[in-house]
Order: structure tokens, then C-alpha cells, then sequence
């Protein structure tokens, strides 16, 4: 217990101390983003710089737009960008290899006409297909190519472009008609610009008319809503705030304004990365810190791009899984420039700050609750001390929140009525309530997905436990024996006859190492066999007493050829004894199909007398058609001699299997009866018989064998 | 303190700011609004006065009470709009008037003010209604750090002609961007004498740093006076004075600058050559029309794509040399007259700019 107590004491007091810098250094942005915002209304309204903006002096712009199937809106967007109030730019249009008739859209609407192929490939990209030009519209260039993603893109067109400045937007954002003009101001104040972020605000629930917000409404559905207080706080207060410090390390990738020559001077847009935008203003701020070149990246506050934000908690999860990957695929990236001085600011304060206050924050926030949750459940933490540190740190993120809604007042208030400014005051307070804790959740799946080595778009790659770590492992734990270790091998083999279907047998082996105190880990392989083909399943899992009373147990395993069983599964258990001979737990489990999870929730209670032990274990299961099942099972065993134990199970409900590529829910009887004999020199034999009735399918009965030896 | 008495202070503080902060909001619109019902017809007042005392149906006094009874950025909103609807000497008149009127004596006070906003206001004010005592204050506003301000207060020279002021504000001009450049030019066209004479000594100072810069503004203003100052550039040892003098001799065909050009159009630095290719089609001497068919075949993509867009203004002649080149044996001469021999006019203009 004394454990305990020290490990929720460091770890509270880590919490707290962490909690205050990364707050501390929040009040120093919203202190510092007051005069920034303050100067920048200024100067957005003053007209002689809106005189100079009607200059035919102003500097050139590319806009760069990617398009991947956007044959709905694209005539819409690219003719919206096609009469931005600006006086000299051009828009090249990039058709990235789209299945759909993107490129026949924009040929009928923009009279395109094919030219050669003639512009200098500083980036290597995708082949090209072919060049056209608009006779309608001069600005306008449509590049065809094969399809690269959205960096390699945006790289083909840099490549087209013929203007110092490119920005880079969205093929479904609405960029506001003045907005480029606007985000040339910097240029104007004479100030040596690398690039310039614009506002990029929440177009959902507006009145939106030919290519264009007229009318900014904040939605009443509370998912976008919030969503419209995180663009405010993001943008008005935390990027408005870094302008002060010099350390922008965000350009937006749906509205940015970049210097061409320093974006191919850093060889493009990298098209390996998640989050491209992140990845090039922080290899433009590696590169010219370097070179030592005088350079700023500015947020404007006031040129808007509006866009669409997912609607749905499952859309919005992706995203920001993948936001978050990017962020931390990025921050491990460039780990070198982490409190490097030769990086100045960058180096010093923004890295740092991206790295622990927003790539680790959930990591930490989720440390908090679960110290918060096992110091309750051990009376290590006074709850009223608990509720009242909760209410602070939630009531510190609705007040920043609520400041972002303040900035927003007092300077452009683009939501004119009441009723919004209502709800976004509503929203703001209601975030931390169930909202940030779903992204502390996605965040947090975002590092599972980058251990696991997820790479693209939201698709699971199939990596797993590779051969290497399984087999380096089991050399570690014979190579290494150690004084009070145990070693324990099993071996087991079963065959099932099924109804109806072919037969399932299974060949396994286990290797366990156990200390003298209970920890033990292990790993395990199982080559399962059906339909003529075969499969081998991987295990690793260990259990850990933190205290006498409390175990925890993991594991996780793969599958090499994943026809019939789980890509990979997972599963964890907290069990503790409440009693001399009483024991309640908890365990999840997931198993990962190609089609989809199955997560199962397995609440269980043993009890044992002298001669008996009761065991009653309830699976709750969800699977992929999102249909909630429940099964349980009941085991009793009994010694009759001093060697010789025999148990019965008995298990019925609902449970989930893999049928035919599809997960179904199969209602299913289960008898199981086994005999296990000790014999002498610590090997046990043991015998199982099962019959399980289910329906509609997967009716079998089966025989299982296993020897166990421990060394 | 205990770390329970800490939270608890931090919590009744956050409690304080969250519920001031809402007040706050709330009291900001409604304040917002009062001030727009009480000001508006204040402003529609003064329209109506400006309107009817350039009309000459209204004496000034109407027109002083008016501003005086508007918060002072407002009041300058007014004059700035209104500057440029009233006639020059009616407005002579309200300038002397306002140098006695005492808000316009404090907005005067602030071109020394710490904060940027206020001389703002102050350079804006001045851009319209200074008179010739206002000459120093101006001078420092034009000096300004900051670029809201100079921006302003240069504005004053479409109304002053004055050699300090307009000396002081081609000083600054070298260090402008070049979006501010072409305003600070079009500002300086009433004492376009001064500028010229004062250009026409910088320009020969070779190591003056600003030397670009000076030149690019030269180009821009399209005087004849500053062609041969502009020709002798073009064997400066500074790449980037070359390119400016390649880019201005465009808008001087004659001789010497076509002789300059040739020169430039074989230059080492590849922006060199493509300005001054630009440059010669936009004489479209003939003598020089080999010159640009070789540039077709550089090795630089811009001085290529420049050529071809000079063959272009060249008429026959040039057409018929992308034409030829079109089926020449060279591949980047090739690709490059197909390129351009497929652009409409208007891309053509675009591209040539």
C-alpha cells in the first residue's frame, strides 16, 4: 500500500506542477494576444492600407488547389477563387488522378484547352497527364496528374506556378473575397515574411451563396458548435498570442500564404507526412534558423476562410486522431530542434510547448483521471480535494474559452446575433463536459496508431508483433533466468467438430516466467487450422501485483494471416481480492477484425471454500453492427484428491464471431467438463470436453489436451 | 497555504473572472449599440452640414460644431472622406479654421505620442487639412517606425508640395516594399520636379546600398530625365541594380538603352538576361530580334519563357520565329514556342506583365 500511496503522491504532484506551467503559459498567450489583436483591428481597418490594397503593386499569388474527387463542388469553388477581389493572381488547379468526372467538370465549365507541358519540375511529383489552360478565364491552369495525395499535389503545382507567393487552400473552403488582401498586409508593413496564416472559421449552419458566407451563424448542434469555440480559442487567441513570441509553428493547411522560393528551398511538401502543413512550416523554420535568414510567419487575424467541420462524433474522431498523429509524427521528427538554441524561439519555447502541452496533454490528463479514479478507490485522495482540483482545471478551460468568445466581441464579431453569442458562451462552458474528454480519448488512440506504425488516412496497416520481437523476447526470458523466477511451459492441443461446417483444431504453446512475488509475463503461440488453411496467433501478456491484494494483467496478440480469427486483440484486467477468499475484477477485451472491433466487457466474481471455488464471469460484447450483447458463465470446481481436480462450466447468452468475413452475434449454450491431474516433478495433465449449442451456426463439440511443466 | 487553500482561491478567482467576463461580453454589445443610436445621426448631421457648406449654402461654423461633436477618429473619418469631394480652396478654408479649433490642436499635440494609434490618427488628420506650420510634424510622422503612420502622413503630399517633405520621403522610400513604393510614387507626382533632381544624384552614387531599390522606383516613374542615369546602371557590379536597370530601359527605346539591353541580355545572372530580354520586346527594336530568338535556346526556363513572350510583341517577324522554333531542332526552344504560341491574348498580357 505504501507503493501506492508514493505513486499517486509523485504522480498528483507531477499532475499539478504541470498543470500549473502549461496553464501559466496559456494566461501569457491570452495576455499577449490582447495588444496583438488590438493592433491588428486596428490596422484592418485603416483605410489608407485598404488604399494600398487596391495597388496593382501588390505582390503576385499562386493559389494552389488541390481537388481528389470533388466532382460536386468543383466548379463552384474554383470559380469562387476565380473572383476573389485581388489584382494579380493566377489558380492552378490540380486534378489528383480523381475516380470521379472532376477534370470533365472543370473542362465543360472553365473551355479548357490542352497545352504542352512545359514548366520546370523543381519538385519531383507524379507523372503529369496533361496541362490546360481556360479560354474563359485566364487565370486559371488545370494540371491533370496520377494520383499522389494532397502533398504531391500541392508540390505539382508549386511546380506550375509562376509567383513569389503561393497559397495553398482547400477545394471545399470558402475564402472570403477580400481575405487575399488581407493577407498581403504583412508585406506591406515592410516585414521580411516566410509565410502568413489566415483565420480559418466554421462555415456550418451559415448562409452560404455562390461560393461565399453571407451570414455567420454558430450551429445549435452542440458537435460543431464547440467546434466553433475551438476555431476561436485556436486562432484568436493561442496563434494571436505566439505572434508575440515569434513562434507560429501552425500555418493553417486550408488557408496559408507561403514565400515559394523558402517552400522549395525545403524540397516541398513531404508526401509521407499526415499533416503536411505542420511538417513544412517547421522544416521552413529548421531551414532558414540555419541559414540564419530574417524571417516571420505572421497570423492575420482578419482574412477568414470558412470551412465545413465534421458533424458527427465518428468524422470528427478521424480527424482528430489523425491531426494528433501528425503532431506527434512531427514533433518526434524533428526532436532535434527541442530546446536546441540554435533554433531561437522556435526551439526554445514553441517545440517545446507543442511537444508537452499539446502532444503529451492527453497523456497527462488521462494519468490525472486514472490517479484521480485509483486514489479515490483506495482512499488515497480526499474527494472533496479531488472535485474541487477538477472544477479548477475545467473552470481554467472554460475561461480560456470564454476569453477566445471575449476577443472575438471586441474586435470582429462576425456573429452579429444574440442567439449565437448565447450559444457560444453555452458552448464554451458546456466543452469540458464529455467533449474535451472525447478528444483527450482520440488523442490518446493516436499514439496506439503511431506504435502501431498507422500511417495513412484513417486505414489500419497490419503490423502487429513482428517475428522478430516475439522470438527476441522468448530468448530474453530463457537466456536470462534470474534467482526466484519460475519458468512455466504448456503445451495444448483441441479439435472441435463443428455442424454443418468444417472441423477447427487448434496446436498452441506457452512460455511463462513468474517471480516469487506473483508478477509474471509470458508469451504464446497458437497455430489454428480451418478450411485448409492455417493461422498463427501470437500472445504476450503479463501480470503485475502491485499490492497483495490487487492484480493487473495484459496482453496483447496478432495474427499472422488473419483469415478466421482477429487482426490483433488486446485485453486488460484488474482483479482484487475484497474478501479472504473473494475476488472481484474487471476485464476488457478487444478484438481487432478486419471488419471491425469486438469490445467485450467481462465483470467477474470468485469465491472459493475448501474443497470448491465458484467462478461467474459476464461478457458484454459490442461488435461492429454496433449491437450490444450479453453472455455469461458460470465454472465449478472441485478437488476429489489431493492430485486431482475436476470442473464444470456452464455458459450461455449472446456472443460474437467471425462468420464468413462478417462479425455476427450467434446465441450460443456452452457445457464444458475437465480433469486436471498433478502429477509428480511439476507436470500437470489436463483434459477438457466441450459441447456448445449456437445458433444459427457454429454448433460443435470439441476435446482439448494440455501438459503443463514448470522448470 | 495548504494546496486546498490554494485551489480554493484559484477557483473563487476564476468563479470572479468567468462571471466578469460574461458581464463583460454583455455589456459590450449593449454598449456597442448605444453608441451606434446615439452617433449615427450625429455623422448623418455632419454629412448633411459638409454637403451644404460645399454647396456654399451653409457657413463654415455649422460645419466646425459639427466635427467637434463627433469623437475624434470619427471627426477624421469625415474630413478624409469629404477631402476629396470638396473643392481645393473651400478646403484651404477649413484647414485654417481647424489650426485654432482646440480638439484638432489636441489631435495635433499627439504626433508625439508613445502609441502608434494616436500618431495615426494625427498622420491621418494631417494628410488633410495641414498647413505649411505643420511641415515638422509631418517630417516626423513621414520618419515614423511605424508603417501605418508614414503611410498616412505621406498622403499629405498629394495636397503640400514641399522639398522637406517630399526629400524626406524618398529618403524612406529605398527600405518600402514595393506595394508601398508605387504609393509613396503616386503621392510624389505633384513635386515630380524634386523627386527627379533628387533621384537623378542618388542614382550615381554606385555604392549606395539602396541603389535597387532607387532604381526600381526610377523605373516606375517612367521619366525621361532619368534614362541615362538608368542606362549607366546597367554595367554595375550588383546583380540586382542590373536587373532593375534591365527592367526600366524597357520604357526608354532608345539607342543607348537598346545597346544597354544587348549587353544585359547575354549577362552571367539569369534574371538579368530575363528582364532585359523583356525589356527588348517591349521596344521591339528589329535589330534585336536575334538577340531574342537565341535567348529562346537558354538554359534558364524564365529566359526562355520571357524570349518567347518578347517574339511575341515582335509581330510577324517574332511569330514567325516561334514558328520556326515550334519545329526547331532545340527541344526547350520547342516546348516553350508551343507554349506560348497556345495562350489567348489575354494570357498572353497577363504573362508578360
Amino acid at each position: 500500500m505504501s507503493v501506492l500511496t508514493s505513486i499517486v503522491g509523485v504522480t498528483d504532484l507531477t499532475i499539478l506542477v504541470y498543470f500549473l506551467v502549461l496553464n501559466s503559459f496559456y494566461a501569457v498567450l491570452l495576455m499577449l494576444s490582447i495588444p496583438e489583436i488590438w493592433e491588428q483591428t486596428r490596422l484592418a481597418e485603416d483605410e489608407d492600407f485598404q488604399r494600398l490594397m487596391q495597388s496593382d503593386a501588390l505582390p503576385p499569388i499562386t493559389v494552389l488547389v488541390p481537388a481528389y474527387n470533388e466532382s460536386a463542388t468543383i466548379e463552384a469553388s474554383v470559380t469562387a477563387i476565380l473572383t476573389l477581389e485581388y489584382r494579380n493572381y493566377e489558380v492552378v488547379v490540380v486534378n489528383d488522378g480523381s475516380k470521379d468526372d472532376t477534370l470533365e467538370q472543370l473542362r465543360h465549365a472553365f473551355d479548357l484547352y490542352e497545352i504542352p507541358r512545359v514548366y520546370p519540375e523543381t519538385i519531383a511529383t507524379k507523372p503529369l497527364r496533361a496541362l490546360y489552360r481556360s479560354r474563359s478565364r485566364s487565370r486559371l491552369l488545370v494540371l491533370d496528374k496520377e494520383n499522389g495525395g494532397k502533398a504531391d499535389s500541392l508540390n505539382a503545382a508549386i511546380n506550375a506556378s509562376r509567383f513569389p507567393l503561393v497559397i495553398a487552400v482547400d477545394a471545399d473552403t470558402l475564402i472570403e473575397p477580400d481575405a487575399l488582401l488581407r493577407l498581403t498586409r504583412p508585406f506591406l508593413l515592410g516585414r521580411e515574411i516566410a509565410a502568413v496564416g489566415g483565420t480559418v472559421r466554421v462555415a456550418n449552419n451559415c448562409t452560404v451563396k455562390d461560393g461565399r458566407v453571407t451570414d455567420a451563424r454558430v450551429s445549435p448542434k452542440p458537435i460543431p458548435g464547440i467546434q466553433v469555440v475551438e476555431y476561436l480559442r485556436a486562432f484568436l487567441f493561442g496563434r494571436l498570442g505566439w505572434n508575440r513570441l515569434g513562434g507560429n509553428l501552425i500555418i493553417s493547411g486550408a488557408f496559408g500564404l507561403f514565400r515559394k522560393e523558402y517552400v522549395v528551398a525545403v524540397g516541398g511538401y513531404h508526401t509521407n507526412s499526415i499533416v503536411e502543413d505542420l511538417d513544412l512550416v517547421v522544416r521552413m523554420h529548421r531551414h532558414l534558423r540555419r541559414r540564419k535568414i530574417r524571417y516571420e510567419m505572421p497570423f492575420i487575424p482578419d482574412p477568414v476562410a470558412w470551412t465545413e467541420v465534421p458533424e458527427s462524433l465518428k468524422i470528427l474522431s478521424r480527424q482528430r486522431e489523425r491531426w494528433h498523429r501528425g503532431l506527434i509524427a512531427a514533433m518526434w521528427q524533428y526532436k532535434s530542434m527541442l530546446f536546441n538554441p540554435r533554433y531561437g524561439r522556435i526551439g526554445l519555447l514553441a517545440m517545446p510547448f507543442y511537444t508537452f502541452g499539446e502532444m503529451l496533454a492527453p497523456v497527462v490528463e488521462l494519468l490525472g483521471y486514472l490517479i484521480t479514479g485509483l486514489g479515490l478507490a483506495f482512499g488515497l485522495v480526499n474527494v472533496s480535494f479531488a472535485l474541487l482540483f477538477i472544477l479548477v482545471a475545467w473552470g481554467y478551460g472554460m475561461l480560456l474559452s470564454i476569453w477566445a468568445v471575449v476577443l472575438e466581441e471586441v474586435s470582429f464579431r462576425r456573429y452579429r446575433r444574440f442567439i449565437d453569442l448565447v450559444r457560444l458562451l453555452l458552448f464554451a462552458s458546456l466543452e469540458n463536459f464529455g467533449y474535451r474528454q472525447c478528444t483527450v480519448w482520440w488523442r490518446l488512440k493516436a499514439f496506439v496508431n503511431v506504435w502501431k506504425g498507422v500511417h495513412v488516412w484513417g486505414d489500419m496497416a497490419r503490423k502487429g508483433f513482428g517475428k522478430a520481437s516475439v522470438a527476441a523476447l522468448i530468448a530474453l526470458c530463457c537466456a536470462t533466468p534470474c534467482l526466484g523466477q519460475r519458468v512455466r511451459v504448456n503445451a495444448w492441443s483441441s479439435y472441435e467438430a463443428v455442424e454443418n461446417s468444417q472441423d477447427w483444431s487448434t496446436l498452441g504453446a506457452q512460455l511463462t516466467l513468474a517471480s516469487a512475488r506473483g508478477h509474471a509475463g509470458w508469451v504464446a503461440a497458437e497455430v489454428l487450422g480451418r478450411f485448409g488453411a492455417t493461422d498463427v496467433t501470437e500472445r504476450i501478456g503479463a501480470v503485475v501485483h502491485p499490492t497483495q491484494r490487487l492484480w493487473l494483467t495484459a496482453e496483447a496478440g496478432t495474427s499472422r494471416r488473419p483469415v478466421f480469427s482477429p487482426l490483433n486483440t488486446w485485453e486488460t484486467d484488474v482483479s482484487g481480492l475484497v474478501a479472504a477468499r473473494t475476488s472481484v475484477g474487471l476485464g476488457v477485451r478487444r478484438w481487432n477484425y478486419a471488419v471491425g472491433p469486438v469490445d467485450v466487457l467481462m465483470p467477474h466474481f470468485t469465491a472459493e471454500t475448501r474443497r470448491m471455488s465458484w467462478s461467474v464471469r459476464v461478457f458484454i460484447s459490442r461488435n461492429p453492427s454496433k449491437r450490444t450483447d450479453t453472455a455469461a458463465s458460470l465454472r465449478a470446481t472441485r478437488a476429489v484428491s489431493r492430485r486431482t481436480t475436476i470442473s464444470l462450466l456452464g455458459a450461455g447468452g449472446r456472443e460474437s464471431y467471425l462468420v464468413a468475413g462478417v462479425v455476427q452475434s450467434l446465441k450460443t449454450l456452452s457445457g464444458v467438463a475437465g480433469i486436471r491431474y498433478n502429477a509428480a516433478g511439476g507436470t500437470t495433465l489436463r483434459l477438457d470436453v466441450s459441447v456448445i449449442r449456437s445458433r444459427p451456426i457454429l454448433s460443435r463439440s470439441g476435446l482439448s489436451i494440455g501438459v503443463e511443466r514448470v522448470l | 497555504m495548504t494546496a486546498r487553500h490554494f485551489l480554493t482561491i484559484v477557483a473563487i478567482v476564476q468563479g470572479i473572472l468567468l462571471g466578469g467576463l460574461i458581464v463583460l461580453i454583455i455589456l459590450n454589445r449593449w454598449f456597442r449599440l448605444r453608441r451606434s443610436t446615439r452617433l449615427n445621426p450625429r455623422r448623418e448631421a455632419i454629412d448633411a452640414s459638409m454637403r451644404r457648406w460645399a454647396a456654399g449654402t451653409t457657413p463654415l461654423a455649422g460645419v466646425l460644431v459639427g466635427l467637434s461633436r463627433l469623437p475624434v477618429p470619427l471627426a477624421i473619418d469625415a474630413l478624409v472622406k469629404w477631402s476629396a469631394r470638396v473643392p481645393g480652396e473651400r478646403w484651404r478654408q477649413l484647414a485654417q479654421a481647424l489650426e485654432h479649433h482646440w480638439w484638432a490642436r489636441l489631435v495635433r499635440t499627439n504626433s508625439t505620442s508613445a502609441r502608434w494609434w494616436k500618431r495615426l490618427e494625427t498622420a491621418r488628420f494631417l494628410s488633410v487639412v495641414a498647413t505649411p506650420k505643420d511641415v515638422n510634424r509631418l517630417t516626423r510622422l513621414i520618419n515614423d517606425p511605424h508603417p501605418a503612420v508614414h503611410v498616412a502622413a505621406v498622403a499629405s503630399l498629394e495636397r503640400m508640395e514641399n522639398t522637406a517633405l517630399t526629400l524626406a520621403a524618398l529618403d524612406r522610400l529605398p527600405r518600402l516594399a514595393p506595394t508601398v513604393q508605387a504609393y509613396y510614387a503616386a503621392m510624389l507626382l505633384r513635386s515630380r520636379p524634386v523627386v527627379v533632381e533628387h533621384l537623378q544624384k542618388r542614382l550615381r552614387r554606385a555604392d549606395d546600398p539602396t541603389l535597387p531599390r532607387l532604381a526600381e522606383f526610377a523605373a516606375r516613374l517612367g521619366e525621361p530625365a532619368l534614362r541615362e542615369r538608368l542606362t549607366a546602371l546597367a554595367d554595375h557590379a550588383d546583380p540586382e541594380v542590373r536587373i532593375q536597370s534591365a527592367r526600366a530601359l524597357g520604357s526608354f527605346p532608345h539607342r543607348e538603352s537598346v545597346a544597354a539591353l544587348k549587353r544585359l541580355a547575354t549577362d552571367d545572372a539569369w534574371a538579368v538576361r530575363a528582364q532585359a530580354v523583356r525589356s527588348l520586346g517591349m521596344i521591339t527594336d528589329v535589330s534585336t530580334l536575334p538577340l531574342v530568338k537565341a535567348a529562346l535556346r537558354d538554359t534558364e526556363w524564365w529566359v526562355r519563357l520571357r524570349a518567347a513572350l518578347a517574339l511575341m510583341r515582335f509581330a510577324g517577324a517574332g511569330r514567325n520565329a516561334l514558328l520556326e522554333a515550334e519545329v526547331g531542332p532545340d527541344p526547350f526552344a520547342r516546348a516553350m514556342a508551343q507554349l506560348v504560341l497556345g495562350l489567348p491574348a489575354q494570357a498572353l498580357a497577363e504573362f508578360a506583365a
